[in-house]
């Protein structure tokens, strides 16, 4: 019986933060085997806020179905000896350079090793080992220009977006090499940067050579800042891109008076959410939905080809009754909150899990110490000139 | 040398934008992507016609079926879906972000039956059943219901939705592209494909992974402007010519090189600051005096203090710098496809290297343009029959 996609690949991972940590748990999600080796106190993201149960939350999610083993740096003789016997090893940019033996020769002594390297802005040109985050990819990337007003202080996605696109990408290129690895081993890299570039793909193609500029794409860069809407019970969006007469809907919802306001070519040019003119006519919608609740409302844009949903909090989102009925949000296993996310995929003979919760620091410390010493020779017997000194 | 996808044929039967997405990043793998249109379309409506147009065709048509060729398949034509169907003898990935494929011919217990090996891949909005299953999933919709909206904006403000509301879409497409890629895993070890599916409410949900696990550790999130909620210093700061750069110290070293660097080695034996806990603890105090200290140079100066210091900033750049820029020519995160359709576009670079196999981008097809090609193929094609 195989029980995951992935069950057999033996991962290690020298990485922190997001971006190369999510790749690596995407891996054990998918029944990958992972040891993730840290640095003296640790991944950086375990100091992160909120802490809960001794490590930053978000650390505890990224790094579960993972065992821990502690070094006291990249140099580390130990951490060759399992790359040796690794069939992937997921590193981040900054920790390679201190390996004892380099990437090259980890190749070369594993030839079908297949390395991932996460950087901030990609192995080639100017910023090339520079180091980098999440704000400063997604300032440099522009995807902090869909937000805010220019010459305002950037605002940042919410989310960390280039990390969390990095570990998507980077797992796919890992899975991806896999299937070719008995033909060799590759290095591949990913970086926060050149994931959110690709990530804004369809603006470089509406950006080429645009019949028009204006438009639901470039007028992104120009638009006001777009806040949600508010109904009787709640806060909403709504959708009116098909509303076939809006003069028929306005009448419908009871709010006739707006045709005769000043601002009526406003409001009915382009006025949906994320319209031209949303930002001026935001009020007279405010002013109308709130006679309704988010379901009468709805009801009556569907009649008209529209359509009202709720805008939910984070909160809310988590507890809602789709998501419960699909168990997006799962029970952890392990350290850290109560909560995570279950696996992404819904895989129906291979079915992605959570075996462990995130490890404490060096918490398995002695079964890998025990594999690297029963491994050990094979390593050195069978590396061409290189891992001698591992 | 050809991707690592190279000899992997994939039936796409997709629209808008995950699926598409998906079945795009597939091809630049270096799979066989066969995208399906209808006959006869009129390329401006292609992907729901989001506009700009470039040249009379839909940009999100161009910028999501590069990589592929192009049919046109009336799948309500019983020659053509029979057509369909002997394709997807010989493809090894069906993928499609359709909801009604049951009642078109292309439920997954049909195609199994056709081919047993096919990896069955299937994006939808809300999964399947529930209160919400049957609603329609927009990138919007999923936006304004998984509360990133609520996580970002100027400080203290209502929240803000991103402008460009294409990400959830881009997300699930990654999703669904995962899984194109793990049931071509399990086939290895099984001979067999499967049926996977991913949602769109999984995709803004990953989207929002280290928020969504602080909120599980007890974190209420706020709009904080340009700052982020886990670390600090971790935001913008205005410099002395009212340009602004994005300074993250997310680890202790980083914190010491930028306190020497920016004048304030007393910073680093301050208690308030002794550790990312304590910094967050005290952020406003720790920006108040870290604003006052950009404020006093232009941002010439910090790039130029910080890169030697080794900590990690960044300033908005905008499409005109980035597509000359010598960190993206160097990296390829931009590429130009030559098309005959459509002159010369931009788009983004395979998002990763890989050192052996390739990745590449090629043009969009013109819808339809490999229909013929590929009946003639297929009536080539040894045990299909013609």
């Amino acid at each position: 019986v195989i029980a995951d996609a992935l069950s057999g690949v033996r991962v290690v991972e020298l990485s922190e933060g997001v971006a190369g940590p999510l790749t690596a748990r995407l891996l054990g999600d998918a029944g990958g085997d992972v040891v993730k080796v840290e640095i003296g106190e640790g991944d950086r993201a375990r100091g992160w806020v909120p802490q809960v149960d001794g490590a930053g939350a978000a650390f505890s999610s990224l790094n579960r179905n993972k065992r821990s083993i502690t070094v006291a740096s990249p140099a580390d003789p130990a951490i060759s000896v399992l790359v040796g016997l690794a069939d992937v090893f997921v590193v981040d940019e900054a920790l390679a350079k201190g390996l004892e033996v380099d990437l090259d020769r980890l190749m070369v002594a594993n030839p079908q090793l297949v390395v991932c390297v996460i950087s901030g802005w990609g192995p080639e040109g100017p910023w090339a080992g520079r180091p980098s985050a999440e704000l400063p990819a997604q300032l440099a990337s522009e995807a902090t220009s869909s937000l805010g007003r220019p010459g305002d202080e950037p605002e940042r996605l919410g989310t960390d977006h280039a990390g969390v696109a990095c570990g998507n990408y980077g797992f796919q290129a890992v899975t991806a090499a896999l299937l070719v690895a008995d033909a060799g081993g590759q290095r591949i890299d990913v970086s926060l940067f050149g994931s959110l570039m690709h990530m804004r793909t369809a603006l470089w193609v509406a950006l080429s050579n645009p019949d028009a500029w204006s438009g639901f794409h470039l007028d992104s860069y120009t638009k006001a800042p777009e806040h949600y809407y508010t109904c009787k019970d709640r806060r909403v969006i709504f959708l009116s891109q098909r509303v076939d007469d809006l003069k028929a809907l306005v009448k419908d919802l009871h709010m006739e008076w707006v045709l005769d306001d000043p601002r009526w070519d406003l409001f009915s040019a382009d006025t949906g959410v994320l319209g031209r003119h949303s930002d001026r006519v935001h009020d007279l919608w405010d002013r109308g939905l709130s006679q309704w609740t988010c379901e009468e409302a709805n009801a009556i844009f569907n009649r008209h080809g529209g359509a009202v949903f709720p805008c939910l909090a984070p909160d809310e989102f988590v507890s809602d009754p789709q998501v419960q009925h699909l168990s997006v949000v799962i029970d952890s296993m392990g350290n850290g909150p109560s909560r995570d996310l279950r696996p992404p995929w819904q895989m129906a003979s291979t079915p992605a899990s959570v075996r462990r919760g995130a490890p404490r620091l060096d918490e398995h410390r002695s079964e890998i110490t025990e594999q690297i010493l029963s491994a050990r020779k094979w390593v050195v017997a069978s590396a061409p000139g290189g891992t001698e000194g591992a | 040398m050809a991707g690592p996808l190279d000899g992997i044929r994939v039936f796409d039967l997709t629209m808008y934008m995950a699926g598409p997405w998906a079945a795009m990043v597939i091809g630049s793998l270096g799979a066989e992507v066969l995208h399906i249109e209808q006959p006869d379309v009129d390329w401006s409506t292609l992907n729901a016609g989001t506009p700009p147009l470039v040249r009379g065709t839909a940009s999100g048509y161009l910028a999501w079926n590069m990589n592929k060729r192009g049919l046109s398949v009336d799948i309500k034509k019983p020659d053509d879906l029979e057509f369909a169907h002997r394709l997807i003898e010989t493809c090894d990935v069906f993928m499609s972000n359709m909801r009604p494929l049951e009642r078109m011919g292309f439920g997954y217990e049909r195609l199994k039956a056709i081919n047993p090996r096919l990896v069955y891949c299937h994006a939808t909005g809300w999964g399947h059943g529930g209160p919400r299953g049957a609603d329609p999933g927009t990138d919007l919709i999923m936006s304004a219901f998984s509360g990133g909206w609520a996580m970002q904006g100027a400080r203290n403000g209502l929240g803000e939705f991103y402008r460009h509301a294409t990400q959830v879409d881009a997300t699930t497409g990654n999703l669904l592209a995962q899984a194109v890629l793990l049931g071509l895993h399990a086939r290895k070890r099984t001979g067999e494909g499967q049926h996977i599916e991913v949602t769109m409410v999984d995709a803004a949900a990953t989207m929002q992974l280290p928020r969504l696990a602080e909120l599980f550790g007890g974190m209420q999130h706020q709009p904080m402007g340009s700052s982020a909620p886990a670390t600090a210093p971790d935001r913008a700061f205005h410099c002395e010519d009212g340009l602004w750069i994005g300074v993250s110290v997310t680890t202790e070293p980083e914190w010491r090189s930028l306190c020497e660097a920016v004048g304030l080695p007393e910073l680093v034996s301050d208690d308030r600051f002794a550790s990312n806990r304590a910094r967050v603890e005290h952020r406003a105090e720790l920006e108040t005096l870290l604003l006052d200290c950009f404020a006093r140079q232009p941002r010439a100066y910090w790039e130029l203090v910080l890169s030697r210091a080794r900590v990690p900033w960044g300033a908005p750049l905008l499409w005109e710098h980035l597509r000359h820029h010598a960190q993206v020519l160097a990296n390829g995160y931009l590429a130009e496809v030559d098309t005959d359709a459509w002159g010369r576009l931009w788009t983004g670079g395979p998002p990763w290297r890989f050192s052996r196999t390739p990745a590449a981008m090629t043009g969009p097809p013109i819808p339809g343009i490999d229909t013929d090609a590929c009946r003639e193929e297929l009536d080539r094609t040894p045990g299909i029959r013609a």
